[in-house]
């Protein structure tokens, strides 16, 4: 496996690696690889089919999405509302709110666009890392069919936006040389952390990138300030919309009580779940059942396409052998050098994939399966750039495993899209611990 | 149009036309018009003739009390072809005609009479019936009870009652 994702740069580095901008990428012609493209873009399209099918049903709240829609009334009334989590989330669902009405569709609408977002911002971070815009596709392709990010883009819930954040914070660290790609990492991982705390991990990763990266490393404070700034002003916003102040001392004391009251959560929830069952997984969690008189029920459940689940926990594994193979010294060399994109990327696609788990690992309160999410996000590119690397050598391989990918895809997408199924048939699907 | 390697655009066209049967066909059967199917209804005594639904459509002779707005059908459908919202406990709408003329609905009903009660005196039951499902309405206005707003409904089946049993 990893002779397949070892590229011509695991040769020693060059003297003098040639500029990024200079590198050109490797286009897939419609002539030599048209089945795949059109398989791929199909792909993207029936994903955002079913990420769009009845986007406004149910006309109730699924799930956590009360927590969120109930706090964004609570905006719009000028009321202050407990936040279980930063205000962020909420103020946009509001914003939507205030231009659509109080609405199916203006609770779920900002979760459908960062779905699609996510599509397009793996496909670039893949093309990045990989040099190749045949990986890019794969890789929104497998993003755009995968049930957990389709469900994540029906509902009004929070782990899909922060994924759409953390992709773009680490896209302008790892293709950015300026002041700017700092400050826009310092957004977007800001608005991160102002969903949900477990962002954080993301402002230390793109910290981390900068840091490694030779003309971003003297902005580095600066993507933090921004990152805190960013959080510091969704917290103030939402405080003095609500008739309270808004002072640094203020937004403390808010977060303060905020993450006393998670950590001094004692119940554990049926649905809850370990950070080492998310692998396999053993408990995704309905988000929606119900049944409908003609025996047709509408599900809702936060499982990937099982194949693409483990393949990608393969790619993650063969990820690292390749970094980690030629030894740790060579690794450092390549970062301080900056001479290999391909191996820097791989090393923090690991980093992102690795970090939301490991923020998990402590067990400071009870964890569940959408916590993975972020995670599968990083994981994915690194399954498509070996996907298509596999394509050069063993180009039908490669393809019946897209074909495999898009057939198990239609068969889960009942369960993601909340189309009409029977009680029968939808267990037909799922493992005896998954029902 | 497109170029390509011929047996791959095979494999690919044969893998889009096996999704395609995959999503119309690979769902299962839910039953559809015309099949007779159980459900449970939640009731009150006091739901007989308490509860309506407004809609233009008729459905072989079986209607709403009710125009879609809100103005009363004259002259008004029998009892046995009036149909009227009802709920599972599930909370799923059906619109049933002459549910409460069903023999065991009228001997519960006998039971435990409504008049100069008031309604959260009265005991909750469950009527197990088979019926016949009918149509699907995408939209109706419904109201449970005389005194209530009318409300808008969506995906109500109307079901036609063939036999019911009662349970606590």
């Amino acid at each position: 496996m990893s002779a397949l994702l070892a590229s011509p740069s695991s040769a020693p580095p060059p003297a003098s690696p040639p500029p990024i901008s200079t590198v050109r990428l490797r286009f897939p012609s419609l002539k030599e690889d048209g089945p795949l493209i059109f398989l791929l873009l199909c792909m993207i399209v029936i994903g955002i089919g079913l990420r769009a099918y009845h986007l406004d049903e149910p006309q109730t709240l699924k799930w956590d999405e009360h927590h969120y829609v109930e706090t964004a009334r609570s905006y719009l009334a000028h009321k202050y509302a407990w936040n279980d989590h930063p205000p962020l989330s909420k103020l946009i669902i509001a914003a939507f709110m205030h231009v659509l009405g109080d609405g199916p569709l203006a609770w779920r609408l900002p979760s459908f666009l960062f779905g699609l977002a996510n599509i397009g911002l793996v496909g670039l971070l893949t093309e990045h890392v990989f040099r190749s815009r045949r990986a890019g596709l794969i890789g929104a392709a497998f993003v755009a069919m995968d049930g957990f990010f389709i469900a994540y883009s029906r509902t009004a819930l929070l782990d899909g936006m922060i994924v759409a954040f953390s992709l773009a914070a680490m896209l302008c660290v790892l293709k950015g040389r300026t002041l700017w790609a700092v400050l826009l990492a310092g957004v977007f991982s800001g608005c991160a952390v102002s969903f949900k705390l477990n962002g954080a991990v993301f402002v230390f990763a793109a910290f981390l990138g900068c840091l490694a990266s030779k003309p971003l490393r003297k902005y580095s404070p600066l993507l933090l300030l921004t990152a805190a700034f960013i959080f510091y002003a969704q917290c103030a916003v939402a405080l003095i919309n609500v008739g309270r102040s808004g002072s640094i001392a203020a937004v403390i004391a808010e977060n303060q009580a905020m993450v006393k009251n998670h950590l001094g959560y004692t119940v554990v929830h049926p649905m809850s779940s370990k950070w080492y069952t998310w692998f396999l997984p053993t408990r995704p969690i309905f988000l929606r059942r119900d049944a409908d008189v003609d025996g047709a029920v509408r599900v809702l459940l936060t499982l990937g396409n099982p194949i693409l689940w483990w393949a990608a926990i393969v790619a993650v594994w063969s990820a690292a052998d390749e970094l980690l193979s030629p030894g740790l010294k060579r690794l450092w060399q390549d970062l301080r050098a900056r001479s290999s994109t391909r191996r820097i990327g791989l090393l923090f696609l690991l980093a992102c994939y690795a970090g939301p788990i490991l923020f998990w690992v402590p067990a400071l309160r009870d964890a569940y399966i959408y916590h993975y999410l972020p995670s599968y996000a990083f994981a994915l590119p690194l399954l498509a750039g070996l996907v298509s690397k596999t394509y050069v050598v063993r180009r039908r391989l490669a393809l019946g495993f897209v074909v495999l990918i898009f057939e198990v895809s239609l068969i889960y997408a009942p369960l993601a899209a909340e189309l009409p199924i029977s009680e029968a048939a939808l267990n037909a699907r799922l493992l005896p611990n998954w029902r | 149009m497109l170029a390509g390697p011929k047996r791959e655009w095979v494999i690919v066209s044969a893998a889009l036309a096996l999704g395609g049967l995959i999503l119309l066909f690979g769902r299962g059967h839910a039953y559809s018009r015309g099949e007779t199917v159980p459900v449970r209804i939640t009731l009150i005594t006091a739901d007989r003739g308490d509860l309506d639904c407004a809609l233009d459509q008729a459905f072989d002779g079986l209607r709403c009390a009710f125009h879609g707005d809100a103005t009363a059908v004259s002259p008004p459908p029998p009892a046995e072809q009036m149909l009227a919202p009802y709920l599972t406990p599930d909370r799923r709408l059906l619109l049933v005609p002459g549910l409460f003329e069903q023999p065991a609905l009228v001997a519960r009903y006998e039971q435990e009479k409504p008049i100069g009660r008031p309604k959260h005196r009265l005991k909750r039951f469950i009527a197990t019936c088979q019926v016949e499902l009918i149509a699907k309405v995408p939209k109706v206005r419904v109201r449970f009870g005389k005194r209530n707003a009318w409300g808008d409904a969506a995906d109500a089946w109307v079901a036609k009652p063939k036999s019911c049993t009662v349970s606590d």
